[in-house]
């Protein structure tokens, strides 16, 4: 059962009001102590790779250069909810315009 | 004072390149290309991480003019990087199952290693970046994001557009995930 709970503690991660049970059997648990003490290990270690820094290719500083479009102060972080909204838009704006194309050509074949 | 000296000749060449001088743009990015271009591999591979750092650079240039320099421009850079990364991760998808080019990772300088700890810590960080490979896109951008470059909860969901609870779900998956990865390779 206590190996149960265990693995219902570690499948969620702690901090939220709807875990706060959890978190207190992983502050008394020892297998879970253990098993966080891992993942801090896990934590601690990527956090070295930040000092490592790879060479960019030789030619991306040309081709940026070479390909910069006028400045125009547009938000460079497009946000995901617009773009999400703008292939909606795409795609009921295609669905229209399939529609009332077939809608028309019928209507003329009646004529 | 020499660190003085380039931030204030930084804030000069932003200044610049704010009023449309491409000369002083093409100095920012030849000083922050290996930066944007390593975290472009992290998220998605070496394959398609030279497109992500160029586009990312002209989409800065473009909203240079909107930089209000609230945060230092290295951190800017690297929110837009992340942005053009995840905005174009359908096509980093069809590079999921690469396996990251161990030359690409030959190359890399790290100037706060000892020589003595050199040895020990390659075969560490190559087990890492491997198990960062074998994770999902979602799951690779959070790890990333939050334990290789500090980012917190709050940052890494607006920048990827999901909720803080997701991130910390998935942060804590993909640790989970990694140090699995790593008992299988140890």
């Amino acid at each position: 059962m206590s190996r149960f709970i265990c693995r219902m503690a570690n499948t969620v991660p702690g901090g939220s009001r709807l875990t706060s049970w959890f978190d207190g059997h992983r502050e008394r648990c020892l297998r879970c102590q253990a098993d966080a003490a891992r993942l801090r290990g896990v934590s601690r270690d990527l956090g070295g790779l930040e000092g490592e820094m790879l060479s960019a290719p030789g030619g991306l500083h040309t081709q940026v250069m070479a390909t910069l479009p006028p400045q125009d102060a547009s938000n460079p972080r497009r946000p995901l909810l617009m773009r999400v909204i703008a292939r909606w838009a795409t795609g009921i704006g295609v669905a229209v315009a399939t529609l009332a194309a077939v809608v028309g050509r019928r209507a003329r074949r009646r004529v | 004072m020499i660190s003085r000296r380039v931030q204030v000749d930084e804030q000069a060449l932003i200044a610049l390149a704010k009023e449309g001088d491409a000369d002083a743009f093409g100095e920012l990015v030849w000083r922050y290309r290996d930066t944007v271009y390593t975290l472009a591999v992290r998220l998605v591979g070496p394959d398609l991480a030279a497109d992500v750092a160029q586009e990312a650079l002209i989409r800065a240039w473009r909203a240079m003019p909107r930089f209000r320099g609230e945060a230092a421009l290295g951190t800017w850079l690297h929110r837009i990087t992340v942005n053009t990364a995840w905005t174009m991760r359908k096509r980093a998808a069809r590079h999921e199952t690469q396996q990251l080019d161990e030359a690409v990772f030959d190359q890399a300088v790290d100037h706060a290693t000892s020589p003595e700890k050199a040895g020990e810590m390659i075969e560490v960080r190559a087990g890492l970046r491997s198990a960062i490979e074998r994770l999902s896109p979602g799951q690779r951008a959070v790890l990333v994001l939050r334990d290789v470059y500090g980012w917190s909860h709050a940052e890494v969901a607006r920048e990827l557009g999901i909720t803080h609870t997701t991130a910390k779900v998935r942060l804590h998956r993909a640790r989970k995930r990694v140090r699995v990865l790593l008992e299988e390779q140890s």
